[in-house]
């Protein structure tokens, strides 16, 4: 059977449009196939973020958080535009990027020096700058993987349904050591110093990639990218940004 | 009988866009015209101008000068607020003028290991992805305009609002927006011509004598070894983009080569980096996401690599590719490659060429 074939048919199961007979095989597949259960693990993931689904509360919050972050996209998706400007004012809402389901945002929306210039100067600590401390808040700790690994029980019940896979999915490794109220209980300041050596992590600076990739921007796009690159931005939480309709 | 279905379904979200599509056509033939027209130019004139770039509540004035000469494309983007840094583009050099930070950055790549300039057009494909409406004749700082409006049909991508001016076909103003029709960043031009712009341009506006400069390494050669030798792949990508580039890349800070991908859905591009294998604990340090008006920058690990994603894109779609990233070792597996063996570019990339795959994600109810 074709990749593709075999997407299809994890497409199809997945909208519960695949026979009994057919999704028993496919669930056996899924417990030998790990590749397949990680296709599985973004069918879940994407299908969710695309429906707006609210998972049922019983979901691990492991899985819950990842996916209610993707969902945000789709959450805005369904509110109409032309929501009453007041409406909007009461309830002032941070642009989505400053909202992390981790709850790093506000951490993050100090102030920061050109956001998408200089992280890291290689090997030399950055010059320091007058005002807030930059360097350090230029980086976002972020929660590492969002696609929920998709554990099969080894033997798989032949009526499984979406949802129990996200429920043995949920059985995973356990989660990362947070708070009551999703706070992680410690940040990673990035050391000012960074010793080049070749085992340890390569500084990198964000620039080279944002100049790298407006050679390759659309060019309706090219200052936008390049602009970004200099950028000195004085606040990272603004405003909620204003209405075209 | 499995394929029937998917096929049905398919076929009724094509018939829905269809018919989406179906008053406009005629005007949107316009429209797509214009912005034709406006790829051209931007990529194939001199140009030089003073716009003012607002996002959020911040406005801040630059002034670029955008010259092909040759083959070549020399830019110079200056700060013309507080601090004047400076971005300079000559032909493969790079270089940031960065005076609050006293530095300068000089990057230089190969040309060997660079890629051409993108030129997405907006085909029949990228129509499914963004309403295009009729274009309307109007006015910007006094110059007669085309208004040309892009609505996106899905959370993956923004919409567009671009006047472009009759005579020079140069985008006078653009306004990028999300799906709720928020401005995120708006870009104006106070005045933008057509220009002959002589060499001196493009030097640095301040002296760079007694700033720090920090420049890429030198000696990074493209070689396979091990680890660079996976080819990386987007297994399901976000609806209606599609690989349109690979590359080996030479960055600073890293030894390897980092594959640059670059991913477009046929009008903004999207550019994924994937760098050198970093031992686990770095994974937080280099976890990073940032946006700047249209533009996103997420960093993060994947595999066990680092993994950078840049575009004019939302942040989440930003992540679902960062997600889908797949290296898939080529021939031989287990056998570790020889380091410092020249890759042979011409080979990779016919061995591992260009992949499409269809967009996967099921289309909306």
């Amino acid at each position: 059977m074709s990749m593709n074939e075999r997407e299809s048919q994890l497409s199809a199961m997945y909208d519960g449009e695949l026979p009994t007979a057919e999704r028993e095989l496919v669930a056996r597949r899924l417990s030998r196939d790990a590749a397949m259960r990680e296709t599985w693990g973004n069918y879940a993931l994407i299908g969710a973020v695309m429906r707006g689904e609210t998972l049922a509360s019983g979901v691990a919050p492991r899985v819950a958080a990842s996916i209610a972050r993707l969902e945000t996209a789709a959450q805005l998706e369904r509110e109409p535009a032309d929501m009453p400007a007041a409406a909007a004012e009461r309830t002032p809402r941070l642009p989505r990027w400053a909202v992390p389901a981790s709850g790093f945002g506000l951490a993050a929306g100090v102030a920061v020096v050109g956001v998408f210039a200089v992280l890291w100067l290689g090997s030399q600590p950055p010059t320091p700058v007058t005002g807030a401390s930059v360097a350090g808040a230029a980086m976002v700790p972020i929660a590492k993987s969002r696609v929920a690994e998709v554990v099969i029980p080894a033997a798989p019940e032949s009526t499984v349904t979406p949802d129990e896979m996200l429920l043995a999915a949920a059985e995973g490794p356990a989660p990362r050591a947070t708070s009551s109220n999703g706070e992680p209980l410690s940040y990673v300041t990035p050391p000012v110093e960074q010793a080049r050596t070749p085992a340890g992590p390569q500084p990198f600076n964000l620039a080279s990639y944002v100049g790298a990739h407006s050679a390759v921007s659309a060019p309706m796009m090219r200052h936008s990218a390049i602009s970004a690159t200099i950028a000195v931005e004085s606040a990272a939480v603004q405003p909620e940004a204003e209405t075209v309709r | 009988m499995l394929a029937a279905v998917m096929i049905g379904r398919r076929a009724i979200g094509v018939i829905t866009a269809a018919l989406c599509m179906l008053p406009a056509t005629g005007f949107a033939a316009e429209a797509r015209e214009w912005l034709e027209r406006m790829n051209r130019a931007l990529a194939e004139q001199s140009y030089e101008g003073t716009f003012f770039h607002e996002r959020g509540g911040h406005s801040e004035s630059l002034r670029i000068h955008h010259r092909v000469k040759d083959g070549t494309v020399d830019e110079r983007l200056v700060s013309l607020d507080g601090a004047q840094r400076e971005f300079i583009r000559r032909g493969d050099e790079i270089m940031y003028v960065l005076p609050d930070q006293r530095a300068v950055l000089i990057e230089r790549r190969s040309r060997g290991g660079g890629l051409l300039p993108h030129f997405p057009r907006f085909d029949e494909h990228t129509a499914r992805f963004y309403r295009l409406e009729p274009s309307e004749r109007t006015r910007v700082i006094g110059r007669a305009a085309q208004l040309v409006s892009l609505t996106p049909l899905d959370p993956y991508r923004y919409g567009y609002r671009v006047w472009i001016d009759a005579r020079s076909a140069l985008p006078l103003k653009t306004e990028t927006y999300d799906r709720r029709g928020r401005v995120l960043e708006r870009i104006s031009f106070a005045n933008l011509q057509l220009a002959e712009i002589p060499d001196e341009t493009f030097a640095p506006g301040v002296s760079v004598a007694k700033l720090r400069r920090i420049e890429s390494d030198r000696g990074v050669r493209l070689t396979t070894v091990a680890d660079s030798s996976a080819v990386w792949n987007v297994q399901t990508m976000p609806r209606g983009f599609r690989l349109t580039q690979r590359a080996e890349q030479a960055l600073p800070g890293t030894d390897e080569p980092v594959s640059h991908l670059v991913l477009s859905d046929g009008l903004v591009s999207v550019s994924v980096f994937i760098g050198a294998r970093l031992p686990p604990r770095a994974s937080k340090e280099i976890a990073l996401e940032r946006q700047i008006g249209a533009s996103t920058a997420y960093s993060t690990f994947v595999h066990g690599h680092h993994v950078v994603v840049v575009g004019e894109i939302p942040v989440e779609t930003a992540k679902l590719i960062a997600t889908q990233l797949r290296p898939q070792t080529p021939a031989q597996p287990g056998r570790p490659a020889t380091p410092g063996r020249p890759a042979e570019p011409g080979k990779l990339r016919e061995a591992f060429g260009v992949q499409q795959r269809p967009a996967l994600v099921p289309l909306e109810r």
